[in-house]
């Protein structure tokens, strides 16, 4: 947050400066202004930062997602434009008329020519061509701005709820003090236009703490600046708050039946009416003085510049106290702003005002002495307003009935509808006939709701105003106290339901303008200004109601009038206990005294507050509420009261607005002696604690019920707000005090003197042990234990034996097959024990494989034959024959010697019958290995072929190193010329040269590849990498006994069909295929393999009886370890 | 030395060699361990040499002492010497980071051809196969593969839901057809178990039909 002044005289537009006006007062009369408070109004405030200190004129129009932005909503033809002198013609191009609305015949102009035209300003409100003509002139964008709409009437809580239905009169007093301060302020504006500040630091330097805040909080505004032109729905700011007398003016009676009103807001509407009712009847015993005879000679001229301005100033600046201050008012009225006479009427009907709007209220307070920085330097007008207007609390008198918590829940507005019970035009007191009467002609008929009288924006032409001495004397309303209003407390359905018989009237009956039929129920909803969620959100206030609020005497409001005398139009503060409201009936003012009704001393005496505004200024809020004296007894002291809610949701608390706002709001010595909590009627009984508690006693029980607890589940939401505690039952209560004892913090425990814990504070000690002695028996459990609490606990105990005992027997059982101790291993250089089976075993088969060499008598089986296989394996050999046969003399061959001296002794034989049968048919082999020790056997191959053929022509190729990779290259290289095949065929395994062609190494592509594998991964390997991308490239299995399973698998493929030969595996399809092809070199060597197979049948006859047999003692092992 | 004197000693050393891998029949002894350790010091040796003169010496006479001298060849030549560096540097660890690259080469390069390979080789092939073996006439084979192809992979289905005992317990059909398939699989394993077996014997006694009996 920027370190900027609130209210700072360089916001001021130039002409206002010259005219020697500040927010201080005017300067130049000297009886306003004062020097300027340092940081009082600093920007502890957040919205500070979101306007930039060189704010343009007319920045881009916020995009503010107003609540009052409804669906289906159309604007109707709404007097946006009035007589507002400084802004010459009206939207619809003509002249405007200097009239305020007719009252009678209200005429709906077109959107077109009213809405259409108007644009949004800088800040926020409407500006039309005529206002930028206007703007031409030396006009000041302080008025400009002022030129709004009527403020959409909303359910903002301040507006729309019933219970502020006084409230929106309190606004309407503050907002219009400004307003009346400028020549604008004349009844056509009251109608027409919503006087916003045209300053818009000034306005914000009026928003209350938080507010900006909030409005980011709800998501609804993300740039204060950034409104859509040509949208009256986002920027009739002022039209949120229909008890901002200066922005929803209240159409008379006729006029408003006319008007189209939205369903939903029967009750703001019948609040409004209610109110103007209640005002007919106030003003009946309130003398006000010049009112509405005055408002026509007090309408400046259209055409009024700045000249206008210093007249204004001339007239009623002289004699205004401060601006927005009723508390000259009061002291130049006289009398009582509302007499106790007055008091039960108000408080009888009217309901009372939700206060949470206050949460939004500027929460600085100034002194009285000091001039106020809010309000323009233009006069305020207090002097035309009636008695109880002037009464109004001002923001800080708001501010503290707000902090009392003493507001009723806010329950939504259920105000009387205006048609049955609104006064028509002749039935409105004299000051509004008046008004009335004056503005028959004015073409614009006001379609705001809220009712307001004329006379509240129509102050500018105030009758004399007490000079600044006499303005600052302590008036005797000073000597009621706010603490007195505690006790003053009226439970809300009392009021409430006062107020609902009179808003009984139907909403369908109600002349509301359709656009405000428009508006949702939900809109309605009792939630305070300033509440999360709440209708009236803070940008509602920021843009509607905050321009009012800069014109607010905040220092005045210190000394604000007597908080007794507001409470007709403000929610009594709300006491612990319900006292005030069961001794007496607020509604039969006969029985009522105000002396009884505020608690105070028959005397009503008010002292006034003896400290300076200096000293006033640098409470601290914060320690204002922890005071420990604040929870005593109250005290007949008076002094100006800012209680504070003890918590707030979402940090809407006043003190964190406070905070935010800057601090310093009320003296030391301005602290009310806190209310006993208990009420006149308990306070004979005990107080609690203060210093235990973080807040007050009396605090803690004002929790803020008017704030409704909002709960949100996806989209949808509900408020819920808590009853007063007045309300509860005894039970709760009780229940309440024993639940705040018991989370009281504890007091700090000193740290440990020793032990690891030392010198920690707040460390948590070892617990004790635990004394044998404290366990409870069985008969101290007995007797806390019923029956059937023990025979469950019995069941559980049984479960639990159970499951012990299968534990521990599968801990037993575990420990007994453990327990045959393991022969301890032979130490390593000691010789192994001898193992008869392991050699009986190795006899057996050492015998069956040797004998069949020695002896024909174990010829069990027969020599292998062709013609004994299957045919699918006689296929196989035809297949490789035919390979074989079809190689062409010279022509080059792959063979592919895939396994090491390990496997030598079984594809030797196939490695030597291919070979030879390849030299027989003049092929060329061309030996290749992916293994070093298959190139080794190609070496001994070689030299053994070399030495039956000399004239063999076999060529070792040699390595071919990367193993499937190793394939693929050569597969590569077959393909093509290129690199590879230079490299492949560059060299043989001894490294020298080879002198081979590209035809003689492109005609391998035709020749299938020998592939003699050992072991799967072998086959695997040749098969799938030995192709291209193009061409996969025959290949011919001759494989081990092991591998022959796999080359058979994919030999069996049907799409190998044709790609894959063979396979011949092993030694009976070698000697098969020697037999076929004739390749024994000698006889010796056909009888040879004669007896090899005969050797490898008994031995495989002999493996497999062994195994055999090992199964079958394995068995009988098992059944006897089973059967142990 | 002459040939047949040389052919002569390599025939008893071949045959001490062999017994001395009989001896392991009587258990791990000093001469089963000397053929085994002569076995592979003269394997590894002999993949020396073979690296050497059949893969490193073309190599490089292919490639950077070709002539006249090829820039392209040059290049080609000393990226495997290059890669070869870099995994050296995966000895120390402060370095091996250097190696990593060339490990990737190595890795990413061959599983990408084995995969390559194993998908249009063996992969697809075989699922081919599988659904063609439904011929007329051998409805038993197809319903024999198809059915041993799906209880295989059915075992090795690991799923089952965890019992209060600890235990998992899969669901019916997948332990029915498990169990189908684990017989499938210890078929197979016996079949090539006893292949094995084969081949031993086969190399068994082409030793002895060379060696011995002569």
């Amino acid at each position: 947050m920027t370190d900027r002044p609130m209210f700072d005289d360089d916001y001021l537009p130039d002409w206002l400066k010259a005219a020697g006006i500040t927010y201080a007062g005017k300067a130049a009369t000297g009886k306003l202004s004062s020097p300027p408070r340092a940081g009082a109004r600093t920007s502890g405030v957040p919205w500070s930062k979101q306007v930039p200190a060189d704010m343009p004129k007319n920045p881009p129009a916020p995009r503010v997602n107003l609540p009052w932005k409804v669906e289906g909503y159309r604007p109707s033809p709404t007097p946006a434009y009035n007589d507002v002198p400084w802004t010459g013609e009206a939207p619809g191009g003509g002249k405007r008329s200097t009239q305020s609305t007719p009252q009678t015949e209200p005429t709906e102009l077109p959107a077109d020519s009213l809405w259409g035209n108007i644009r949004l300003n800088a800040f926020g409100s409407l500006v039309s061509p005529g206002e930028e003509e206007a703007r031409s002139a030396p006009v000041p964008s302080f008025f400009e701005s002022q030129t709004k709409p009527p403020p959409l009437p909303t359910t903002s809580p301040s507006s729309g709820s019933g219970d502020d239905w006084m409230s929106a009169f309190r606004d309407e007093a503050e907002t219009a003090a400004p307003f009346e301060e400028t020549p604008a302020a004349s009844e056509g504006d009251l109608w027409g236009e919503s006087p916003v500040q045209g300053d818009f630091h000034a306005v914000e330097s009026a928003l209350p703490g938080g507010f900006f805040d909030q409005q980011t909080s709800q998501g609804d505004l993300e740039n204060p600046f950034d409104l859509p032109e040509q949208s009256p729905f986002d920027e009739p700011l002022n039209w949120e708050m229909p008890d901002s007398g200066t922005s929803s003016t209240v159409p008379p009676a006729s006029a408003a039946s006319e008007l189209p009103m939205d369903q939903d807001l029967l009750d703001l509407f019948g609040q409004t009416s209610e109110a103007e009712d209640e005002l007919s009847d106030l003003f009946g015993s309130i003398p006000v003085a010049g009112m509405a005879e005055e408002e026509p000679q007090a309408t400046p001229s259209p055409d009024l510049g700045v000249n206008w301005m210093d007249a204004f100033s001339d007239e009623s600046a002289e004699g205004l106290a401060g601006e927005g201050s009723q508390d000259a008012l009061a002291d130049l009225v006289g009398t009582p702003l509302i007499t106790e006479q007055d008091l039960p009427g108000l408080l009888g009907k009217a309901p009372q005002v939700d206060a949470p709007d206050a949460w939004d209220l500027p929460t600085p307070v100034g002194q009285p002495t000091q001039p106020t920085q809010s309000a323009p330097p233009a006069a305020m007008g207090t002097g035309d307003l009636p008695d109880w207007f002037k009464e109004e609390p001002t923001p800080e008198e708001d501010l503290d009935l707000q902090s009392w918590d003493t507001l009723p829940p806010s329950v939504p507005s259920q105000a009387p509808a205006p048609t049955a019970d609104m006064p028509s035009a002749q039935e409105v007191p004299d000051f509004f006939a008046s008004f009335v009467e004056e503005t028959p002609e004015s073409p614009q008929p006001s379609t705001t709701a809220p009712p307001a009288v004329s006379w509240i924006t129509n102050t500018n032409k105030l009758p004399d105003v007490p000079p600044k001495d006499e303005f600052f004397q302590e008036p005797e309303w000073m000597a009621h106290s706010e603490t007195d209003l505690v006790s003053d407390y009226v439970p809300p359905d009392e009021w409430m339901g006062a107020r609902d018989a009179d808003a009984a009237v139907p909403a369908e009956n109600l002349d509301l303008p359709d656009w405000m039929k428009g508006i949702t129920p939900i809109e309605e909803s009792s939630t305070p200004v300033g509440a999360p969620g709440g209708a009236s959100s803070p940008e509602d206030l920021a843009f509607d109601q905050l321009d009012w609020l800069n014109n607010v005497d905040f220092e005045a409001a210190v000394s604000a009038p007597d908080q007794g005398r507001i409470q007709p139009s403000s929610p009594a503060p709300r006491a612990p206990e319900p006292v005030a409201a069961g001794e007496f009936d607020l509604l039969d003012s006969s029985k009522l005294n105000i002396d009884e009704l505020l608690n105070l001393p028959p005397s009503g005496a008010l002292v006034p507050t003896e400290e300076s505004p200096e000293e006033i200024q640098d409470v601290d809020f914060d320690e204002v509420i922890d005071l420990p004296e604040v929870v005593m007894a109250p005290s007949a002291e008076p002094t100006a009261v800012l209680p504070i809610a003890p918590e707030e949701p979402e940090s809407t608390s006043l003190a964190d607005t406070k905070s935010r706002a800057g601090g310093s709001l009320l003296a030391t010595q301005a602290l009310p002696k806190a209310p006993s909590p208990a009420g006149p009627t308990e306070q004979a009984g005990p107080l609690p604690t203060p210093d235990a508690a973080p807040l007050p006693e009396w605090v803690a029980d004002m929790r803020a019920v008017d704030l409704p607890v909002v709960l949100r589940v996806g989209d949808q939401q509900i408020k819920i707000n808590d009853k007063p505690l007045a309300e509860l039952p005894d039970q709760l209560k009780l229940f309440r005090e024993k639940s705040k004892t018991f989370i009281e913090k504890p007091a700090p425990t000193s740290p440990p003197p020793t032990g690891p814990l030392s010198g920690i504070t707040e460390a948590v000690f070892p617990a004790p042990v635990v004394n044998a002695g404290a366990v409870p028996t069985v008969k101290s459990i007995e007797s806390v234990v019923t029956p059937d609490q023990s025979r469950r606990i019995q069941v559980l105990q049984n479960l639990l034996s159970v499951q012990d005992d299968i534990l521990t027997n599968r801990i037993d059982a575990n420990a007994i097959i453990a327990v045959p101790e393991t022969p301890a291993a032979p130490k390593k250089g000691q010789p192994s024990r001898f193992k008869l089976d392991r050699f009986l075993i190795a006899v057996i088969l050492a015998v069956a494989v040797v004998l069949p060499f020695f002896t024909n008598a174990l010829s069990l089986v027969p020599p292998p034959s062709l013609a004994r296989l299957p045919a699918a394996v006689q296929s196989d050999f035809n297949e490789v024959t035919s390979a074989v046969d079809g190689l062409q003399s010279g022509q080059g061959v792959i063979v592919a010697l895939e396994y090491a001296p390990t496997g030598a002794g079984e594809l030797n034989d196939l490695a030597l019958m291919l070979l030879r049968d390849l030299i027989k048919h003049g092929a060329r082999p061309f030996i290749v290995s992916t293994s070093p020790a298959g190139v080794m056997q190609s070496a001994l191959l070689a030299s053994k072929l070399s030495a039956e053929s000399p004239t063999a022509a076999i060529v070792l190729v040699g390595y071919l190193p990367g193993g499937p990779l190793g394939v693929k290259g050569l597969a590569e290289a077959v393909s093509a010329p290129g690199y590879w095949r230079s490299f492949a065929f560059g060299s043989d395994l001894n490294g020298k040269a080879l002198t081979l062609t590209d035809a003689e190494i492109s005609a391998l592509q035709d020749a299938p590849a020998f592939v003699l594998a050992e072991t799967q991964e072998d086959v695997r390997t040749w098969i799938e990498q030995y192709r291209t991308a193009t061409r996969a490239f025959r290949v011919a299995l001759l494989t081990s006994a092991s591998a022959g399973a796999a080359a058979r698998a994919y030999a069996d493929l049907p799409n190998a069909q044709g790609r894959l030969l063979g396979p011949l595996v092993s030694l009976r399809d070698a000697l098969i295929y020697q037999e076929m092809r004739g390749l024994f070199p000698n006889e010796t060597a056909a009888t040879r393999a004669a007896q090899r197979w005969q050797s490898v049948s008994v031995g495989a006859l002999a493996a497999s009886l062994i195994l055999l047999v090992g199964v079958f003692i394995g068995l009988v092992s098992g059944l006897r370890r089973r059967r142990a | 030395m002459s040939p047949e004197l040389l052919n002569q000693i390599t025939t008893v050393v071949g045959v001490a060699l062999t017994l001395f891998v009989f001896s392991y029949l009587l258990g791990d002894n000093f001469l089963y361990r000397i053929a085994i350790h002569v076995l592979i010091g003269a394997a590894a040796a002999f993949a020396l040499i073979t690296a050497v003169e059949s893969v490193l010496v073309p190599w490089i006479n292919q490639t950077l002492l070709v002539q006249p001298t090829q820039p392209s060849r040059l290049i080609l030549g000393l990226i495997p010497f290059l890669i070869g560096v870099m995994l050296l540097f995966k000895s120390t660890s402060r370095l091996s980071s250097i190696g990593t690259f060339a490990l990737a080469c190595v890795i990413g390069v061959g599983a990408g051809a084995a995969l390559w390979g194993a998908v249009t080789g063996t992969l697809l092939p075989l699922v081919e196969g599988t659904i063609r073996v439904f011929t007329p006439a051998n409805p038993i084979d197809g319903f024999i593969v198809l059915g041993g192809t799906i209880s295989v992979m059915t075992y090795f289905t690991y799923l089952g839901r965890w019992r209060a005992t600890g235990e998992a317990r899969r669901w019916l059909p997948i332990s029915v057809g498990g169990t189908v398939g684990q017989a499938f699989i210890a078929l197979t394993l016996g079949a090539a178990y006893g292949l094995l077996i084969l081949s031993s014997l086969t190399i068994l006694t082409g030793v002895i039909a060379e060696r011995l009996i002569r």
